[in-house]
Formats: structure tokens, C-alpha cells, sequence
């Protein structure tokens, strides 16, 4: 009964994203029943709009710089909170949560009026800085769990054993840690990349591919939304594909490379 | 302090440091601005309750925010009942990650298309009413799915139950089957395993689910206007409108901390409410 | 347009400097000209008074309205001379003092505001830079039609403050297989329309458009404060009529497509156009207690940093051909008399333009509620009893 309940849970999810990306292939603007034929008009003309393109742009580089920064700062926190305890490791769960827990409008005027302050032109910098301040939390959240209970005395062993801790960490830590902070790190993208609510307070002459959604949708709503969205999914589903097939390639070279040293040994 | 609270203190301290500058010091300074008054887009350094007495003594600001806190709470009650169990079998049914991965890939489509994706399936010529119509179970599309916050509850589910299943996931790690099994060795039902065993464990994981989901629900004001027909008013827009229309933005922080101070209230009294009902411990025990 | 070779301040500087490098990243493109002109300029460019003139070219950092840019109008010409334009869009009148107030501001080249923003742009938040119209020469008497040029919206104190480029009429659009033809706002009373019309959720437009149907006719933007809550006390029963307070133009359109309106207050005279695309067709029609008129004017903001290009563009943006094309594409009125021969029959005979006269007469263009006052209801007072309306008080 839990499985079907399950699989009702992904349909129920999915069902209305699956409309969505279907109304993008839609031949005519109207986003309504019944449709009328399939055409690729709307990937189309995404493509012709200048706004849309560099806006698409701009979400990219928004979101790449946001992830490298969020990954990096928040792995050294998730490894941190194995390592901490007491007050510095409550603070530090309070601080990388907190911006998460207030609403995101919260969040952008409070910048907004914080940027004013230091008198900080509004620019993708701007942007970036905001989208990491909420993609840590997640981040964070997102792989805190294994790596709280990553069990230090594998890293004690190979340091024990005369490993730097440098390659203590390279060698040990690193390969069990690396699928969860890969995953992190695309749910981080994946929330840049359409945010909005408090990039519309930050930006400045860039508008990202969400915001620019939401002036054309001030218009005309057509497809062309549809067609925005579609393509979004598809470069981060593009970016955990390649992740998942490096990582398919490497553990294979891995077995291929234990294969030979038990070949050589038997 | 030993040597892995010291190297801790200095992998967080990146992080301590950016959510000083950027979120510690921005809020400080929204609160201070709280105290203002202003004209036009112009601060003026005071310090007066005004904006505070302003919101608080004003009909419609609390109509709205009732209104916003509702739906709110229907979304988080909704958002964590639905999700709890799948969060459940993605910890201790399923091997693997995979289900996990599909269902936070579902939050890769843009939040602003979903919300109109949901007035193609629930519009007058939308596909529940087209089908329905097809099937000829009713002769006039049903109206009143749409535009209402009801729609408003479904959009908002829909797009807040990824978030509310990675946060239960993320607290019911932390209860190891082995416990479970050890609580059914000693002959606990699941019920009893549920209320006794993993409920008082992670109750703090599933209130901030819950409150979580709840404040982005509620602070959300887009959803609303464009689903909510006329009752699209939130407290979002009401602090949005003076900061990008009135240009009052000592009124705007202070709506947004009554906003802010309403949620903590709710967080203590669910707190005190799963303590009465004996589903938290009074003390951490872990 | 022939190409002069103009020279600017900092690029005769560096030349007299023998900066070379600094003078190439000045202006790349005029070194491709040839040594020639580049020596002599050298030699007399720092003698000759009055040629230090501004070049244009570079980078124009535009904020205007889904499609108002003229972006493919002006393709040709910024190639022409090595524009490129970085355009963003704003989605209300407000997001333009947004990100030009406070102490970060947002470097715009070119942006625009509403008719009624002028003297709160200009004087209150004193964002807008005075245009040198030496250097829009298109903005003339004779090209412009006589309302456009230099009224009281854009030109005061012997001071052009901004330069109109399109407007239009926002009225009444409803869908005749719904309903009859209304003549009269109070036709959007009738009990069958319960919960088939909407209200756009736009100030500038909405709320001119209150004070005709809530009982105060003609004094808008000047109101007392008992006016006020007359007149929005007489707005309840178009409430209680309506779906829903559209969000936007395209929130309307798509309403009006899947059938959920039969019509709208007060919005743009393209959206049937629009729906007409999507195979719903809906008419635009202007009730006998009036409509508002719109304008939108381009402006400098002081920040700007690349001011010449950014008058440069306007100029462009007035010639007949991107003026029709803009007015075809956007279904609006042109403010260049030569472009009323390039426009469709159907955007065409959407204004008078033999009597514009007439046209403004019976749609004013109308200014906003005094930001402070004594007398007459305040902005914020504006925006907080309309909240109330909205939310049903």
C-alpha cells in the first residue's frame, strides 16, 4: 500500500509538469484544451527573443558561479559539523539555516536596503550574492546527514597510517563524501535557477531567465514559457547526466583497474 | 577545544563569515530601518513605533494576514502529511537514491510556469473541466476551482512538497532502522513505533518542515495573484507594494518583522503543543 | 547618415597623451578609419574648440516594457555604428524608480516612465537628466505631431525632460459571444456577468479609471480624501462582479482566451490582437464615461553612462519607419507624423490622426496623487485604500 501510495505521490507531481512540457510542443499560443497540433514554434521563437537568450545567459553564469561558491563553502561547513560540538556547532546550524527560514521577500529587502547602504551597484554580483546566501541552507541540509555521521575514525586510521591530512582527506574522505556533495550541488543550481522572488529586489540591468519569464508572461502568456521551462529542466538534467556518467566511468575504471591487480594476483 | 573543534571552526568559518555580512548584518539593519520614517523613497533616521502602531491598528492588514496564514498552515499540514510517508520509504524501504533524485528533479521546472500550468488543468477549458465535459459527467465547466484559495492551496502543495520530503528525509535519517527494529523486537506496533519511537526523535526535523513550509507559503505573493482571483491579497504583496510602489520602506520592514515575529509565536506554541501531547521529549536525549 | 569622425574628451586627452592603448579601448572602431585621420586628428583634435563633441557607440543599458526596446527596429543602426544594446524589462512603472533610487542604483542608459511619473521622476526623486535635444534632432516641430511635442508631461521650466516615442488608450475589452456590446461601464453590473470581468492590477490606469466609475468623475489625480472613499466605496459592486484583479495584460489575455472572463476594465488596446491569435476573438471598445490615455517617454536617468549613444538611440527610435513598426508590433499611436502612411489599416484606424486634438480632449493624459499633501489624498494614501478595496473592506 506505501509503494502505491508512493507511485500515486510521483504521478501527482509529475502529471502537471508532464502538461506543461507538452503545451511547449503546442502549434498554436493558447494554453488550453483541446490542442490543436505539435509544432517546435515555441522553441522556435525562445530562440529568436534577445531578452530570453541573454537572459538564459545570464542564468547560466548566475548559477555556475553560485554553485562553485555554495559548493566549496558548504562542504567545508557539512565537513565542519561532523568535527564541532556545543555552542560553535549550534551557531553554526542556526546561521546556515536562518536565511531559509524567513520568506524570501525577507531576504531580498533586507539586501536590497543592506546593498543600498554600502552603496553597492545592483548587478549579476548582487544577484549571485543573494542566490548563495539561500542555496547554502539547502545545500547544506541536503548532505548534512551523511556527512554528520561520517565516521572520522576512517580519516584518524589513514593519518595513523602516515597519510598528510591533506591526502588523508583527498583519499579518504573525498570518495565517500563526493555523490552527496554532487547531488547538492545540483539541487543548489537547480534553486538558482529559478529563483525569483528575491532576485526581482537585487538585480539590477540583467534580468535572469525567471524574471524575464515573468515580464513576458506580463504580456502575452504563450508557450514560449512552456518552451523556457522545458529547456531549463533540460540543461540541468543535461548537467546530472554528465555528472552521473562521469561517475559511472570512473567507478568502472576503478573495477576494471581492481579487476587487473586481482587478475595479477590469482 | 581539541584539534577537530579547532579545524571545524576554521572549514565553517568561510560560511560564518558570509552569513554575517550578508544575512546577520542586512537583517540588523532592516529591523533599525523598522524605526524610520520616511517620504517617498527617502528614509529618514527617527526612531518611532509609527510603522508598527500603523500596520497593527489597520483592518486590513490583519485580514490579510489571516488570510495569508491560512493558507499557510492548510499548505504545510498538507505538504508534510502527503510527504511523510514517501519520506518514510525513501528512508527505510527503498535502496538506492533514485526516488529521491526524481522527485527533487520535479523542482526544476520554473516555479512561475507551474502556477500557470495549474490554471491550464484547472481553467474553465482546463483539463479536468474539458475531461469531465468530455465524459459528460457535468454540461458547464465547474467554476469554482479556480481562483480561490483553494488553487491557490493546490498550486502551492504541489510546488512546496519537494521541499517538505527533503526536509523530513533529512531529520528521519537521523533514526536508524536499527532503533525501529529494536523498538519492534521489544514488541511496539507501528503506530506505537511512529508516536513513541520516531515522532518524539525528529520532532524538531518535522516542525521546521512544517515551518518551513508555512513561511514560504505564506510569504508567497505571486501564487495568489495569479490564482487566487479576489483574494489575492497577502501580506507579501502589502510589504512588496512599499518597497517597489509607495517607497515606504520603514513601513515595509516593519510589516515584515509582525510577519516575522507571528511565525516564532506559531513555532513556540507547536513546540509546547506536541510536549503537552507527550510527541516531544522535554529534553534532547540525543 | 554620414559618418563624422567626433571625437570625445577622453579620447583627445589620451591622444594628445600619446595613450594609445588607453585611446583603443576608447573607441576600437575608429582606428580601423585609418592612420590618417587618427594623425591629424592628433595633431589638431586638442586646438580646434567646439570639436570635442561626443561619439557614440558601445554598450546602452535599456529598461523599458516587453518589446518597447525597438530592439529589432534598430538592429540595422546599431550595427551601423557599433551599439549593442543590454535590455531588461520592467513589469510595472514602479520598478523604474526601484532601481534608480537609493544608494544602489542600477546603471540604465535609457528607460522611460508613464506621462503621470513626470514631475516625481524629474523634481521628487530627481532621477531624470535633462536631455540636450541638440543631439535628438528628430524630436522636431514639424516631424512631431504638435501633442507630442514639447507638452507639459515632457517639457517644462525651458527643460526637456523626456522625449515620447508611443502611447495609446487603455479601455474596455470583452468577448461579444459572452456578452453584448457595453456601452457603459455600469453594463459590467448586470447579474449574468457575476464573476465574469476583472480588474487589471495596474495604478496608473486603474485608478483614473475608478474615479470615472466610482462617482468622481474629472478630478483625478486631485481627489479629497472623502472623494476618495466615495469613489471606492462606489467601485464595490464591480467587485463583487469581479473573477479575480488581473496581474498583468497577459494575465488577462490568457483568462480571456480560456474563457474564465467575458471582460476587462481599463487595459491595453492590443489584447485583441492578441487573442485573436490564439482563435478567441474580443473587441476593444471605449464606454461613454471615457478612457485613460497613456504615454510613455523616454528619459535619461542621471546615472546614465553612456548618455550620447542613449539620445542617439532615441533619435532613432522617432524615425518613421521604427516609429510604425513599433506602433504595428505593440498596437499603439506613433508620435512621428511620417509614420501614419506605414502603419497597418487596423492600427491606423485605431486613432484620429487627423484630429489627435479631439482624441486627447476626450482621453486626457493624466498625472498622479501628490506624493505629499494636505489637501487632496496622498499617494500612499491611494495605495493603501485601494489595498482595502482589494481586499474587501
Amino acid at each position: 500500500m506505501l509503494r502505491a501510495y508512493v507511485i500515486l505521490y510521483v504521478v501527482v507531481l509529475f502529471g502537471p509538469l508532464f502538461f506543461i512540457a507538452l503545451f511547449s510542443f503546442h502549434s498554436s499560443g493558447a494554453m488550453t484544451f483541446p490542442m490543436e497540433g505539435l509544432s517546435l514554434t515555441w522553441y522556435r521563437a525562445f530562440f529568436a527573443d534577445h531578452v530570453f537568450v541573454e537572459s538564459f545567459k545570464f542564468s547560466l553564469i548566475v548559477g555556475f558561479t553560485s554553485t562553485l561558491v555554495t559548493t566549496v563553502v558548504g562542504s567545508l561547513v557539512a565537513i565542519a559539523l561532523a568535527r564541532l560540538k556545543g555552542w560553535p556547532k549550534q551557531a553554526l546550524g542556526f546561521l546556515t539555516f536562518a536565511p531559509i527560514a524567513l520568506p524570501g521577500l525577507f531576504i531580498g529587502i533586507a539586501l536590497l536596503t543592506f546593498f543600498g547602504q554600502i552603496g553597492m551597484e545592483r548587478t549579476l554580483k548582487t544577484v549571485t550574492i543573494a542566490h548563495i546566501l539561500i542555496m547554502l541552507p539547502f545545500f547544506i541540509e541536503a548532505s548534512r546527514s551523511r556527512l554528520e555521521y561520517f565516521d572520522l575514525s576512517l580519516e584518524e586510521a589513514a593519518r595513523d597510517l602516515g597519510a598528510t591530512p591533506w591526502n588523508a582527506f583527498r583519499l579518504v574522505t573525498l570518495p565517500i563524501i563526493a555523490p552527496t556533495l554532487i547531488g547538492a550541488a545540483i539541487l543548489s543550481f537547480a534553486i538558482s535557477f529559478d529563483e525569483v522572488i528575491i532576485t526581482v529586489f537585487v538585480s539590477g540591468s540583467e534580468s535572469t531567465l525567471p524574471l524575464a519569464i515573468w515580464s513576458s508572461l506580463r504580456r502575452t502568456a504563450t508557450p514560449i514559457i512552456n518552451a523556457a521551462s522545458v529547456l531549463a529542466l533540460a540543461s540541468v538534467l543535461l548537467l546530472i547526466l554528465t555528472f552521473a556518467v562521469l561517475g559511472w566511468w570512473r567507478r568502472r575504471r576503478k573495477i576494471i583497474g581492481r579487476q587487473a591487480i586481482e587478475g595479477t594476483a590469482t | 577545544m581539541d584539534r577537530q573543534q579547532r579545524m571545524g571552526l576554521l572549514l565553517a568559518s568561510p560560511s560564518f563569515i558570509y552569513s554575517i555580512i550578508f544575512f546577520v548584518v542586512p537583517t540588523v539593519l532592516l529591523f533599525i530601518y523598522s524605526f524610520f520614517r520616511s517620504k517617498a523613497f527617502i528614509p529618514i533616521p527617527d526612531f518611532v513605533f509609527d510603522n508598527y502602531i500603523r500596520a497593527l491598528s489597520s483592518k486590513g492588514f490583519w485580514i490579510v494576514a489571516w488570510l495569508s496564514l491560512k493558507i499557510g498552515l492548510i499548505t504545510a499540514v498538507l505538504s508534510v502529511a502527503a510527504s511523510f510517508p514517501v519520506a518514510m520509504y525513501i528512508a527505510y524501504r527503498s535502496k538506492g537514491n533514485l526516488l529521491l533524485y526524481l522527485v527533487l528533479a520535479s523542482w526544476l521546472t520554473s516555479y512561475l510556469v507551474r502556477i500557470y500550468g495549474w490554471r491550464m488543468i484547472l481553467g474553465s477549458n482546463g483539463l479536468i473541466n474539458s475531461t469531465l465535459m468530455q465524459l459528460g459527467l457535468i454540461d458547464q465547466p465547474l467554476e469554482f476551482i479556480l481562483y480561490n484559495p483553494v488553487s491557490v492551496v493546490i498550486a502551492l502543495v504541489h510546488i512546496f512538497m519537494p521541499f517538505t520530503l527533503l526536509l523530513l528525509l533529512s531529520a528521519l535519517r537521523d533514526v536508524k532502522s536499527e532503533y525501529l527494529e529494536a523498538a519492534r523486537d521489544l514488541g511496539a506496533g507501528p503506530v506505537a513505533i511512529l508516536l513513541k519511537v520516531i515522532v518524539p526523535m525528529i520532532h524538531r526535523g518535522l516542525v521546521s518542515a512544517f515551518m518551513f513550509t508555512l513561511i514560504l507559503a505564506s510569504g508567497d505573493y505571486i501564487a495568489p495573484q495569479l490564482l487566487g482571483g479576489t483574494n489575492s491579497m497577502t501580506v507579501g504583496l502589502l510589504i512588496s507594494n512599499q518597497f517597489r510602489a509607495t517607497g515606504n520602506w520603514p513601513f515595509g520592514a516593519a510589516m515584515a518583522f509582525i510577519a516575522f515575529a507571528i511565525f516564532a509565536l506559531i513555532y513556540v506554541v507547536l513546540i509546547a503543543l506536541l510536549r503537552a501531547g507527550r510527541l516531544a521529549p522535554h529534553r534532547r536525549f540525543h | 547618415m554620414a559618418v563624422r569622425r567626433i571625437w570625445t574628451h577622453e579620447e583627445i586627452k589620451a591622444a594628445a597623451d600619446g595613450n594609445f592603448e588607453l585611446l583603443s579601448t576608447l573607441n576600437r572602431r575608429h582606428l580601423l578609419q585609418g592612420g590618417a585621420a587618427i594623425a591629424g586628428a592628433l595633431a589638431l583634435g586638442p586646438f580646434i574648440p567646439g570639436t570635442a563633441r561626443a561619439d557614440i557607440g558601445g554598450e546602452v543599458s535599456l529598461f523599458t516594457w516587453e518589446g518597447f526596446d525597438m530592439e529589432p527596429e534598430l538592429k540595422e543602426w546599431r550595427e551601423k555604428n557599433g551599439v549593442t544594446a543590454k535590455n531588461s524589462t520592467m513589469t510595472t512603472q514602479d520598478d523604474v524608480q526601484g532601481k534608480l533610487v537609493g544608494g544602489s542604483p542600477v546603471a540604465l542608459d535609457l528607460t522611460e516612465y508613464n506621462q503621470a511619473y513626470n514631475k516625481f521622476y524629474a523634481e521628487e526623486l530627481g532621477i531624470i537628466e535633462p536631455i540636450d535635444v541638440s543631439k535628438v534632432p528628430n524630436y522636431n516641430a514639424n516631424d512631431i505631431f504638435a501633442g507630442f511635442y514639447q507638452g507639459e508631461r515632457w517639457y517644462w521650466n525651458n527643460t526637456q525632460w523626456g522625449i515620447p516615442f508611443t502611447w495609446g488608450l487603455n479601455s474596455l475589452v470583452y468577448n461579444p459571444a459572452m456578452m453584448e456590446r457595453p456601452t457603459s461601464y455600469a453594463d459590467l453590473l448586470k447579474p449574468e456577468l457575476k464573476g465574469k470581468i476583472t480588474i487589471i492590477d495596474d495604478n496608473t490606469g486603474t485608478w483614473p479609471t475608478a474615479a470615472i466609475m466610482g462617482g468622481v468623475p474629472g478630478k483625478y489625480p486631485n481627489v479629497t480624501k472623502e472623494e476618495l472613499a466615495t469613489l471606492w466605496e462606489g467601485m464595490k459592486p464591480y467587485r463583487d462582479q469581479c473573477k479575480s484583479f488581473a496581474a498583468s495584460n497577459g494575465d488577462v489575455i490568457s483568462m480571456l482566451v480560456s474563457g474564465d472572463i467575458a471582460a476587462c476594465l481599463n487595459v491595453w488596446s492590443g489584447i485583441p490582437f492578441e487573442t485573436a491569435k490564439q482563435n478567441v476573438k474580443t473587441d476593444y471598445v471605449i464606454p461613454k464615461e471615457g478612457a485613460v490615455m497613456w504615454c510613455d517617454a523616454w528619459f535619461t536617468p542621471k546615472t546614465a553612462k553612456n548618455r550620447d549613444t542613449a539620445l542617439a538611440y532615441i533619435n532613432e527610435t522617432l524615425a518613421a519607419a521604427p516609429q510604425a513598426s513599433l506602433a504595428n508590433r505593440a498596437v499603439t499611436g506613433v508620435v512621428t507624423k511620417g509614420a501614419v502612411p506605414l502603419l497597418d489599416e487596423a492600427t491606423r484606424a485605431l486613432f484620429d490622426y487627423n484630429d489627435l486634438d479631439s482624441v486627447f480632449k476626450s482621453a486626457p493624459m493624466l498625472g498622479i496623487p501628490p506624493r505629499e499633501s494636505t489637501e487632496f489624498a496622498t499617494y500612499d494614501e491611494w495605495v493603501r485604500a485601494y489595498e482595502d478595496f482589494k481586499t474587501g473592506i
